[in-house]
């Protein structure tokens, strides 16, 4: 095994990796009834990888920002030019190549959040255990009969919340961060309406 | 389809059939369908929903790596599944029905790259791993993709299922249709043309 070979091959699992779960379409013929419930560890990437869309912008954006930041007022943080990421760790669940199946460790959350903090622009970032991710989840969607994926404290993952200057360039930062290890993914919170 | 049906189709007894292994797809995707299509009763809809379950996402990120852009991925691997379906009554070695499914990924891969050399060529997006792409990729691995895709097409295939799909010989040259032969000479002239490459770019 050369160098070239090990490059080829991380680079192909790192473009690959830009398709996530969430985003292939259903089947192009009628499909079979899902099976969703029979087999939820199947759907685990695809539970890690909706529950990342949805809590990164629903939960990270209102609930979970109030209670582990302590501000009531993170709306109006969003409107003066504020831009937000979440920053979700590898977990067991995650299909993305480089996390091989595995939680994020402890070491590599904290050169995660140490590297977070010395990005430029960087106002300030908070860690959203795996625990405090699911309470949140489950006080927003629990009474949702319509949410079509069981979802468990094993298949969410926690997430770093960082906030950043209106400023910088967002989406260079996503990349940069993407490819530390431990990452799962990162997604930008889309700014408020009027924002 | 009713819940009584439902039911039937999960309690099916038919024995699994014996798809191709296929660990690479696992690390790709949700996971393989744990083999329950019921092949035998001719269910297209059931087995071919399975193995769309378990294999789009890593066929999407197949055909990703060779067109070099999203919408086209998801289109080609629709198209393939959706293919795979109608002729699955005719289908007549269902077992493997993933090695067709991946070659026909191939196939639209390598004329979607031929017609886009053609002089009224239409009009695409550039790949996610090139400059203009929002910054996705990062340099060294832009790098690496710009000299796999300056290799002939079926280079850059074997290297592919190779080094992405980390497929055995065999299964590579059932998807690229040629002898295991050929799969080892055309890999071993590609490794060597891509590490040649690298290293100029040093």
């Amino acid at each position: 095994m050369n160098g070239s070979e090990e490059r080829l091959r991380d680079a192909l699992h790192h473009v690959g990796d830009i398709v996530q779960p969430g985003d292939v379409p259903p089947p192009p013929f009628p499909a079979k009834r899902r099976r969703v419930f029979a087999r939820p560890m199947t759907m685990g990437a695809v539970v890690a990888a909706t529950v990342v869309a949805i809590s990164g912008v629903a939960v990270g954006g209102n609930a979970l920002l109030d209670r582990t930041a302590g501000e009531s007022s993170a709306q109006n943080a969003a409107a003066s030019g504020e831009q937000r990421l979440s920053v979700f760790l590898c977990a067991k669940t995650s299909s993305k190549w480089a996390c091989k199946a595995k939680d994020a460790t402890e070491q590599q959350r904290q050169d995660i959040e140490r590297r977070l903090r010395a990005l430029p622009g960087v106002r300030r970032v908070d860690y959203v255990s795996r625990t405090a991710a699911y309470r949140s989840f489950k006080k927003e969607f629990d009474d949702d009969k319509n949410f079509p994926f069981r979802v468990t404290p094993a298949n969410i993952s926690p997430f770093f919340q960082v906030r950043v200057e209106g400023t910088v360039d967002v989406k260079a930062m996503k990349a940069k961060v993407e490819s530390v290890p431990g990452v799962d993914t990162v997604i930008v919170v889309p700014r408020k309406a009027g924002a | 389809m009713t819940k009584a049906e439902f039911v039937a189709t999960e309690r099916a007894p038919d024995p699994p059939p014996d798809l191709p292994p296929d660990m690479p797809d696992a690390r790709n995707g949700p996971r393989p369908p744990d083999a329950s299509s019921p092949a035998s009763s001719g269910d297209a809809a059931s087995a071919v929903t399975d193995l769309y379950r378990g294999h789009a996402l890593g066929l999407t990120r197949l055909a990703l790596v060779m067109v070099g852009d999203r919408g086209t991925a998801e289109d080609i691997v629709q198209d393939a599944f959706a293919g795979l379906y109608r002729r699955w009554p005719r289908l007549r070695d269902r077992d493997k029905a993933l090695t067709y499914v991946r070659s026909a990924v191939l196939n639209r891969s390598r004329t979607v790259l031929r017609k886009r050399r053609l002089p009224l060529r239409v009009v695409h997006q550039p790949p996610v791993w090139s400059a203009e792409a929002e910054a996705l990729v990062a340099e060294d691995r832009r790098e690496v993709m710009e000299a796999l895709h300056r290799l002939p097409v079926r280079q850059r295939e074997a290297l592919v299922l190779r080094y992405f799909g980390e497929l055995s010989e065999e299964e590579i040259a059932a998807a690229m249709r040629v002898s295991r032969g050929t799969v080892k000479s055309t890999t071993s002239r590609a490794v060597a043309a891509l590490g040649r490459m690298l290293e100029e770019e040093l």
